[in-house]
């Protein structure tokens, strides 16, 4: 079979904007279905996966997907009647009656929510895609189908944790046998996910988005400041489950559309708000900190209790609340669980792969091996990178390489010479992390280079340490983990050995952690030819590596835009497959 | 509903510790009033069931058994009598 999944719900942040004008921007984000993606499973194995964002170029972009689908087709040569079907990652049919207890979400239902919208958008952009083959999953094992049938394992326990699907915070599964059994559902007025979010609001930051930010933030702060707030906030039970009353403050359509209420709670007995331009001081590390330890034991709570009682040790996870790096990384060093495998694309956007898996697994077309790293993105050929060269001629010079191992070895030489390089090549990642297709190099041996990357294009907060990436035959070299384990995905975060935290200050967290990368001549070969080679020229087979993209923008997709980032940045030097570009002189 | 006061108790007590909602009287119109919303009733069902053992799946539910705390007493009572014959 051939099928389509997609993410997204595109009619949610207008419907906000229609009945809610005038909030803060930051606060139209406090809605449903942001990340719209486009996935398609082929007998049931994933063929190509992309971001909306990615081709229309407005980060998070809940729009139908459109272009991430017309890509989707081109990668495997085929047209929309071809596709037997298409599934949605959302299903709010069996709480259509929920909806209707109130006018407001009656409205929300009919416009944005039901099956009759989707159609609506499928009508629109693909006419000739009959009613009849569009499916929708329910959000949650979507994601989790995402999880256990890309995990390599017959059997798993499987944990969706994210803000809210269509009425659910987190969802327990019991994965065997190629099919999910529902454990156990946490209502969404108990989301550990929501309230992560929501203090993220309060310290001046983006409602679902830059919640790693605040993880960030963490590292710096001190934890038991407001271990006695958050410990009442988010109640742990002996039955695996939590309970967070101050997410029940909220009465009123409008109290509950923005948590008003807790939003007023956290200001009277946490801290005041943060403006977006206000400081940072250690007030905001400290809650950050403390926020973070909460959510750190309230996984540890929730996977813990169901691994026991299931008598299950591998641990299959995703949704938004798995993308946090730093508990998965505590998880993992717990001892709850032998192995523990999140998704790369947590997030909504994988959605649009689980629902595809999900539909495949009906018919029995689930292989489930480890998902590859996923570079399931579009490719682009030297003849259209030759094209985008001939655009910007006047501006830049190139140099051709004859082979990968000429331009790693050069590229090698730019980073060991303290260089910052962008590294273009093959498909793009799917997922939020750029994983040597996309990305932005340089040593991480140098001090200064985490504020000289941040002024020539991240533009980041100062405080947000960047990545490593390092070859599996190191990764205990350098980092508190066992020879050859296989982290491939960026997705958690470890110790860097004590001994080698001052000599790498652009990707050693104030707590002498990282957020690393490993990399493989069998998963990633090309990435892993580089790391070789610097290996060579710096003595560590390691990089600094971060998404080439600038704030506030999708990462990269075509040559165009890799080219167009360069020349608008301070990035050193680019390379386009083979190519070195730099800019002309003037 | 005289006979069923211990169980509006129960009920009054579960709508303040479970769902933070204080019910002035158990006629009071839950749904009118906007007491109960789509998630408050999602988390209400969930207590319900592990409370009272009734199972009741969201899509064939009907909402005027939901109206007033001495509905869903009613209904509770209906489906224990239910699962005692079953």
């Amino acid at each position: 079979m051939k099928i389509l999944g997609i993410s997204g719900l595109e009619g949610s942040v207008p419907f906000k904007q229609s009945h809610w004008p005038g909030l803060d921007e930051r606060e139209y984000r406090i809605s449903q279905g942001h990340d719209s993606a486009a996935a398609l499973i082929i007998d049931g194995e994933v063929i190509a996966a992309a971001e909306e964002e990615r081709f229309n170029r407005r980060k998070h972009s809940a729009e139908f997907p459109i272009g991430a689908i017309n890509y989707c087709l081109a990668e495997a040569g085929i047209t929309i009647d071809q596709i037997d079907e298409l599934a949605h990652g959302f299903d709010y049919a069996p709480y259509q009656k929920l909806f209707s207890l109130d006018p407001i979400s009656a409205q929300l239902y009919r416009e944005v929510f039901s099956k009759e919208a989707l159609l609506a958008l499928v009508e629109r952009d693909l006419p000739r895609f009959s009613a009849e083959r569009v499916h929708r999953v329910n959000h949650h094992l979507a994601h989790a189908a995402s999880a256990c049938f890309t995990s390599g394992w017959d059997e798993c326990l499987t944990v969706v944790i994210d803000g809210m699907g269509e009425v659910h915070s987190v969802s327990v599964y019991h994965a065997h046998d190629g099919k999910l059994d529902k454990v156990h559902q946490l209502s969404a007025q108990d989301s550990i996910g929501i309230l992560y979010s929501l203090v993220t609001l309060h310290l001046g930051f983006d409602f679902n988005a830059d919640e790693y930010k605040i993880m960030g933030l963490a590292p710096y702060g001190d934890a038991e400041r407001f271990r006695s707030f958050f410990d009442e906030a988010v109640q742990l039970r002996p039955d695996g489950t939590i309970h967070i009353p101050m997410l029940r403050l909220n009465q009123t359509r409008d109290e509950r559309e923005n948590y008003l209420r807790t939003r007023q709670h956290l200001t009277e007995h946490l801290i005041k708000e943060r403006r977006p331009e206000e400081e940072v001081t250690d007030l905001h590390r400290d809650v950050a900190a403390s926020l973070q330890a909460c959510l750190d034991r309230t996984m540890e709570h929730i996977c813990g209790h169901f691994g026991r009682k299931l008598g299950l040790r591998k641990l299959a996870m995703a949704g938004g609340v798995a993308l946090n790096c730093t508990a998965n990384g505590k998880l993992l060093r717990s001892g709850l669980f032998d192995d523990i495998y999140v998704q790369p694309a947590a997030g909504d956007d994988g959605t649009a792969v689980g629902a595809a898996l999900y539909r495949a697994s009906l018919n029995g077309e689930i292989a489930n091996r480890r998902s590859p790293v996923p570079f399931y993105g579009p490719a682009h050929s030297m003849a259209e990178i030759d094209v985008a060269l001939e655009q910007f001629a006047d501006r830049v010079a190139v140099t051709r390489f004859a082979s990968l191992e000429e331009t790693c070895t050069e590229a090698a030489r730019l980073i060991a010479a303290g260089r910052v390089i962008a590294w273009y090549r093959g498909r793009m990642e799917f997922g939020p992390r750029a994983l040597g297709h996309r990305s932005i190099l340089a040593d991480p041996g140098h001090p200064e280079m985490r504020d000289r990357i941040n002024a020539m294009v991240k533009m980041r907060e100062a405080f947000r340490p960047f990545a490593p990436a390092v070859t599996l035959e190191e990764v205990d070299r350098w980092f508190d983990l066992a020879p050859q384990t296989a982290l491939p995905y960026m997705i958690m975060i470890v110790n860097v050995r004590e001994a080698h935290r001052a000599q790498l200050p652009a990707i050693t967290h104030v707590d002498g952690s990282a957020r690393v990368q490993t990399v493989s001549a069998a998963d990633n070969s090309e990435f892993h030819t580089l790391l070789r080679a610097v290996g060579k020229t710096t003595g560590r087979e390691m990089v600094l590596n971060t998404s080439f993209n600038v704030k506030g923008q999708p990462i990269v997709n075509t040559p165009q835009e890799a080219l167009d980032t360069f020349l608008s940045t301070g990035i050193e030097y680019l390379f386009l497959e083979n190519v070195l570009v730099q800019r002309r002189n003037r | 509903m005289v006979g069923n006061s211990v169980l509006h108790q129960k009920l009054t007590a579960l709508f303040a510790s479970n769902l933070n909602l204080d019910v002035p009287s158990v006629e009071t119109d839950l749904i009118g009033t906007g007491l109960l919303d789509s998630l408050a009733l999602v988390e209400l069902l969930a207590q319900l069931e592990e409370t009272f053992g009734v199972s009741i799946s969201t899509d064939d539910l009907e909402l005027d058994n939901f109206r007033s705390i001495a509905s869903i007493a009613e209904f509770v009572v209906q489906h224990e009598a239910v699962n005692a014959a079953a």
